[in-house]
């Protein structure tokens, strides 16, 4: 399984588009890459929750996990793709965008801090928060979406 | 990239995150020497943090820097942090993740890595620049 964490501003896109960028990275993935199951997680930021140059963020984050023998070419490859594809379809200018094409060791490490960090007397049920609105979020929006705030 | 994720037991005032986020910018483009255009701080409220710390700071940059540098941004990182929130040094927990730029592709190109920005940087203040003059 790869998993892909999308970093969003609530004023970019409706749900209906989150569901179309979605399907559109699934795509991405499974015609320039690999068919591995993926799961895609998005992390939509309040007004007041994320700056970029100082000022709040109009930013799309993209973490997007690859094997480790990924070659240089491929990875450019998949980081253009993605650009273009936000670009194209949404908008979205590559001046306003990160794409990170990271191998799964590094992702690995991203997601065990992202745990760590939370104290181990409330990590299961930060956990237990946290997989309930993605489950939540995926039923009712058709996408899974993480908490910014508990 | 640099993103860094601040991660909080309280809800912070916009006041305060304003502050962090001046400072997160100032600390990076003086010490990682660096443009602020692209210094992302994003904050997470509400979760206990690890040894009841204050704030939990993960930062991801650039793989290459020197030690001197990292070891100079993380103490301006603490320092302020602590004046800003009005707690110890100690409070503060940072975890810095390096990631080869060539991972990443910020402004539309690839990154560089440290020390090699100034092709990269020509070219992404051109296209800031088309997109400021387009918007006028």
């Amino acid at each position: 399984m790869k998993r892909i964490n999308c970093l969003v501003q609530e004023h970019q896109f409706s749900k209906e588009e989150i569901k179309e960028i979605e399907a559109g990275f699934r795509e991405i993935y499974s015609d320039h890459y690999g068919t591995e199951k993926l799961t895609v997680f998005w992390v939509i930021f309040p007004k007041g929750s994320a700056y970029a140059e100082r000022k709040p963020s109009n930013g799309t984050i993209i973490l997007i996990e690859v094997n480790e023998d990924i070659t240089k070419e491929k990875r450019e490859e998949l980081m253009r793709l993605y650009s273009n594809f936000l670009l194209k379809n949404f908008k979205v200018s590559p001046l306003d965008t990160v794409i990170t094409v990271a191998n799964t060791s590094w992702v690995d490490s991203f997601f065990a801090a992202q745990q760590k960090r939370i104290h181990p007397k409330y990590r299961l049920w930060i956990q237990v928060k946290k997989l309930f609105t993605a489950l939540t979020s995926k039923w009712r929006n058709g996408f899974l979406r993480l908490r910014v705030k508990y | 990239m640099p993103l860094y994720s601040l991660t909080s037991p309280k809800n912070l005032s916009a006041a305060t995150k304003q502050k962090l986020v001046d400072l997160f910018t100032d600390a990076h483009c003086s010490i990682m020497i660096a443009p602020e255009q692209f210094v992302h701080v994003v904050f997470f409220e509400g979760i206990p943090i690890m040894q009841n710390k204050h704030l939990y700071i993960h930062a991801n940059v650039r793989l290459g820097r020197s030690q001197d540098q990292i070891d100079k941004v993380c103490e301006a990182f603490k320092t302020g942090c602590a004046n800003i929130l009005q707690v110890q040094e100690g409070d503060i927990h940072i975890n810095l993740m390096e990631i080869d730029g060539k991972w990443a592709m910020e402004g539309g190109f690839v990154m560089p890595s440290p020390g090699e920005e100034d092709e990269w940087m020509e070219k992404v203040t051109q296209a800031l620049s088309e997109r400021e003059s387009q918007s006028v």
